[in-house]
């Protein structure tokens, strides 16, 4: 659905934005894109967008240059920035979107009012949007994302600007938005919620995507991990020579280690009689991907 | 996209329109004030309205149009908007038509409190007159807000070059014919602003126009070639920056 092939963008002859970046989204796919400040994350969106266009290399929504299929079917996309006029109300916005959306008038109202109630807006219906909060201008954007049901979302830093109890429940939206027919393209600097929603997360740096990591596949052969006991900490280092004690109350963190170390290590500390209460990776797959991809390329 | 037209009349009635017809108002008064104000001192010239359209129809139409793509480009309004269906060339050619709409409407305004200050412009001729106007001026102030903030500025910049350009060029002109030749190139480059001496005859006679048929030609065409540029440049325009 969203192809990208060896696409570039350098703005005025000389800063290179995108490099030969290649990453597709079939039907029915999550990705997400994670990368460092000035990776080129908004600037690949304005291009699948048509917003700006390719220095060379090539992108196509569902086969056809980004224009003509923007123009032409449905596409919801929150930006970074939400820019709305300042003076319109939360509801008008909402219904002059809609309409831009192609919704007709008769369902317009009452997809509308569903998503008001679903995103928290209705207190806020008759507010400027100079009067908003940050967050429920954040919420105005996915809402307006969302009319006219689109068969591609486009969601960048969806949750910024977001209070933790709103995160917890835009994810909990954006899980809900995922179907068969529909692809959606996460950027995000929030490594959990990119676990949490996607399939497969491309990281980019230096307007390359360095690496692509499916979200739904095992940990890498080594990682780091912590470990906590609530009796036998003394048998650890034993064990475990290279732990290192964090806190006073028996948690340790274990170098990167690969499984079968780590499991006969443990069976050993449940031999000799430890009691153990978690052992959980230090980060979750996708930081230690991220962390490990960017660090090589920093190198 | 059609539906979208009661909003964007809204934006502009609301905006650059409604000052406009402010503006239109406190002007027909103070000129009616004037006319009454010498009625005491001595015989009394029925005030005409004349100078309000051709006002209105250059000034009105670089307001109307100046910020028209520019804004939603500079301040990011084009993110929400483009990534709906919306082919934005049909979206700016709406809202050009419907802003024209009401300047013409504003000219029969005019023509209307002319006639009850005593002195009416003619109807047919201040509406064409506003048309045409708002073809020129619209269309080369459109042209420069695809590609840059201050296309009022550009074009007030136009109209000024282009009058004395004008006189450069013509046959009266007392340069050589050189030099002439050369004021003649710009002026036929230039936005025909000009013409609007010979397009006053629109506002005093009743038509046929005929000997202000290649003037109005001249204006309208240039204001189309104005719209095209501009609808080419929204074509391959990168919105983001």
């Amino acid at each position: 659905m969203i192809e990208c092939a060896d696409l570039s963008k350098t703005f005025r002859g000389r800063i290179r934005a995108l490099d030969a970046m290649s990453l597709g989204a079939k039907r029915g796919e999550v990705i997400g894109i994670a990368g460092p400040n000035g990776a080129g994350k908004s600037t690949l969106i304005a291009l699948i967008l048509g917003y700006l266009h390719p220095t060379s290399g090539s992108v196509t929504l569902g086969g056809l240059p980004p224009r003509r299929y923007v123009e032409h079917h449905r596409v919801g996309y929150v930006s970074e920035l939400i820019a709305v006029p300042p003076r319109w109300r939360l509801d008008e916005a909402l219904e002059r979107l809609s309409i831009l959306a192609g919704v007709p008038t008769t369902e317009a109202r009452s997809q509308i009012a569903t998503l008001l109630a679903q995103l928290g807006l209705e207190e806020h219906r008759a507010k400027q949007v100079r009067e908003l909060s940050k967050g429920n201008l954040q919420r105005l954007g996915l809402a307006q994302a969302l009319l006219g049901d689109p068969d591609v979302i486009i969601l960048d830093e969806p949750t910024h600007g977001l209070d933790p109890v709103w995160m917890l429940k835009f994810r909990a939206v954006m899980r809900d938005l995922r179907r068969p027919d529909r692809t959606m393209l996460i950027a995000s600097h929030d490594l959990a919620e990119l676990s949490a929603l996607t399939d497969r997360v491309y990281i980019i740096d230096h307007g390359r995507v360095v690496r692509s990591v499916d979200t739904r596949s095992t940990a890498p052969g080594s990682r780091e991990y912590r470990l906590t006991l609530s009796t036998g900490a003394a048998l650890v280092p034993s064990v475990f020579p290279a732990a290192r004690p964090v806190g006073p109350d028996g948690s340790f963190e274990l170098p990167a280690i690969d499984l079968a170390t780590l499991n006969a290590g443990l069976a050993e500390l449940l031999k000799g009689g430890a009691q153990l209460t978690s052992v959980a990776p230090t980060e979750s797959l996708l930081e230690y991907h991220f962390r490990d991809a960017v660090d090589k390329v920093g190198a | 996209m059609g539906r979208y037209a009661r909003w964007q009349l809204r934006d502009y009635v609301l905006g650059p329109g409604g000052i406009t017809i402010a503006l239109v108002v406190l002007l027909v008064w103070l000129t009616s004030r004037t006319a009454v104000i010498e009625s005491g001192t001595g015989p009394v010239r029925p005030p005409s309205l004349d100078w309000l359209v051709q006002l209105v129809g250059l000034l009105g139409s670089i307001y109307a149009t100046s910020g028209l793509v520019s804004e939603d480009r500079t301040r990011g309004y084009y993110r929400f908007f483009f990534a709906k269906p919306v082919d934005p060339m049909r979206f700016y050619a709406q809202a050009f038509v419907l802003r024209g709409l009401v300047l013409v409407a504003l000219g029969a305004l005019i023509s209307a409190l002319g006639a009850l200050i005593a002195h009416p412009v003619p109807l047919l001729g201040a509406v064409t007159y506003m048309a045409i106007m708002y073809l020129l001026a619209g269309g080369v102030t459109l042209c420069q807000s695809t590609v840059w903030r201050f296309a009022w500025v550009g074009s007030l910049v136009l109209y000024l070059v282009s009058i004395p350009t004008a006189q450069l060029a013509s046959p009266d002109s007392p340069i050589g014919a050189v030099w002439r030749g050369c004021w003649r190139v710009l002026h036929v480059v230039l936005p025909p602003f000009s013409q609007q001496t010979m397009l006053e005859r629109i506002l005093t006679t009743a038509p046929p126009w005929g000997d202000v048929v290649g003037s109005i030609a001249w204006c309208v065409g240039y204001g189309l070639l104005g719209l095209v540029c501009g609808a080419l440049v929204i074509r391959g325009l990168e919105w983001a920056r």
